[in-house]
């Protein structure tokens, strides 16, 4: 028998590989209610290996999606931080236009109440800083084209900058209440003491010098010192500043107290120019 | 051993390309490497080790073809196993342009054999039109591939026997 079997093992290969597939397909090309045997085998075989393979494929996937997702999001990132970078820099001109706002409509306001004043208001072109970023020097796009000359007052709604140093057609160059040259004539009206104001000139702090003959009543912190109009350069009742501390000094036949300007310099945008005062109607009903 | 890794790359072929077909939304159209496989068997292997090696590469197909009764894909291999030894033994199927014309003849009556198979076993199989129109494009599809596995399975075998074989691919 085998060695029959050996003798026609070529036709009996053809003969089972033919043979075999038609049966199992005749089997399994019924309408069958349940996996069979071989189908089972078949599927734990395979199923493994495609298994793997779906999920290194999804793992490829995956990596790649993220990949491109990352792309995306970095288009993404950059234009939303240039979007941020567009929306904060308008936000900061919105944040400047309303402070801008704000003082011109306090300086309007201070312009309303103070109508014997022949002012014209100007903007703060250019600073100039001393080592510890202190102001100095402000200049004003206001010149002798705008009837400005040397001397003139220069102010805002919060008190007294300083005076019209030089003049050009165009530009004014302002020296600063603190600026050792300056001269004011002030007076603490609620203590009935007039002086002289006089810049200090620190290099690291703003301040002046208040210094007067005659004593008056006691002088203390936060006393406001406003100009008295004596020198005929500022009208009378502006701050200048305030007294920094009750602390008097005495100076020959002086005495004298430290002042803090009422102005903060750095962050002046916009000053009026006092070309003339008229002189104020009296107020009757302030007469005794 | 030379059966068991044709077998074996057989196999592995068939777990890459079904779901990686699939994906990249080819599933349609694939080349049918078990076909090629099948083919190079027929041009390579005695015809009783051969039957066995075409017989497992058919069931294996079987469990990786989705839908279709088992046993079909496998007695399509034995026909195309026969036929192709049929002609391997008047001519050269290995060369470039052979392999690609018997590839191309062999996945033609292939389909045919699986409209006929199906008809007559499949009791829910109704899409005769779907086979014949895919027929050819099926044909085109794995015909390039053949010289390409053919040269891949040669290399195997190479490797496998240690000896470099004699008979060049692409005469």
């Amino acid at each position: 028998m085998i060695r029959l079997l050996k003798r026609y093992r070529a036709t009996v290969a053809v003969f089972l590989g033919f043979s075999t597939p038609l049966f199992i397909l005749y089997i399994h090309g019924k309408d069958q209610t349940e996996t069979s045997i071989l189908e089972r085998t078949l599927a734990k075989t395979t199923a493994p290996f495609q298994n793997m393979m779906n999920d290194g494929i999804h793992f490829v996937q995956g990596v790649w999606g993220d990949y491109i997702s990352l792309v995306g999001v970095q288009t993404e990132n950059e234009r939303l931080r240039e979007r941020v970078n567009t929306l904060e820099g308008q936000a900061i001109e919105n944040r400047r236009l309303r402070l801008e706002n704000e003082r011109l409509v306090e300086l309007c306001e201070f312009r309303r109440t103070h109508s014997e004043l022949n002012a014209v208001a100007a903007h703060v072109v250019s600073k100039d800083h001393s080592p510890y970023y202190r102001v100095v020097r402000i200049a004003l796009d206001v010149g002798s084209e705008d009837d400005i000359s040397e001397g003139m007052p220069v102010i805002t709604h919060r008190g007294v900058v300083g005076r019209i140093a030089r003049v050009t057609d165009r530009f004014a160059d302002v020296m600063l209440s603190v600026d050792p040259r300056s001269r004011i004539d002030v007076e603490i009206a609620a203590r009935g003491v007039s002086g002289t104001l006089e810049g200090r000139g620190d290099s690291n702090i703003y301040g002046a010098r208040f210094f007067f003959l005659h004593r008056g009543g006691a002088i203390q912190e936060h006393d406001v010192v406003v100009t008295s109009g004596h020198d005929r350069v500022f009208p009378p009742g502006l701050v200048v500043g305030y007294v920094a501390r009750d602390e008097e000094r005495q100076t020959g036949v002086y005495y004298e107290y430290d002042v803090v300007p009422a102005v903060n310099f750095a962050t002046l945008e916009e000053v009026l120019v006092v070309r003339s005062t008229r002189p104020r109607p009296p107020d009757f009903d302030r007469l005794p | 051993m030379q059966r068991v890794l044709t077998i074996a790359l057989t196999f592995m072929l068939l777990v890459v390309a079904s779901p990686l077909l699939h994906q990249l939304g080819l599933s349609f159209y694939a080349p049918d490497f078990g076909l090629i496989a099948v083919l190079y068997v027929a041009a390579a292997t005695p015809l009783t080790s051969g039957m066995l090696v075409v017989f497992i590469i058919g069931l294996l197909k079987d469990a990786f073809a989705l839908g279709s009764p088992i046993g079909l894909y496998t007695h399509i291999a034995v026909v195309v196993f026969l036929l192709a030894r049929g002609l391997s033994g008047r001519m050269n199927i290995r060369s470039l342009v052979t392999a690609i014309l018997v590839t191309f003849f062999a996945s033609i009556v292939s389909s045919v054999l699986f409209l006929g198979l199906s008809a007559v076993f499949d009791r829910t199989f109704d899409s005769f039109d779907v086979i014949l129109r895919m027929m050819l494009p099926q044909a085109m599809v794995t015909a390039p591939f053949a010289p390409i596995l053919f040269a891949l399975f040669d290399k195997a075998d190479r490797v496998v026997s240690r000896k470099g074989s004699r008979t060049t691919l692409f005469r």
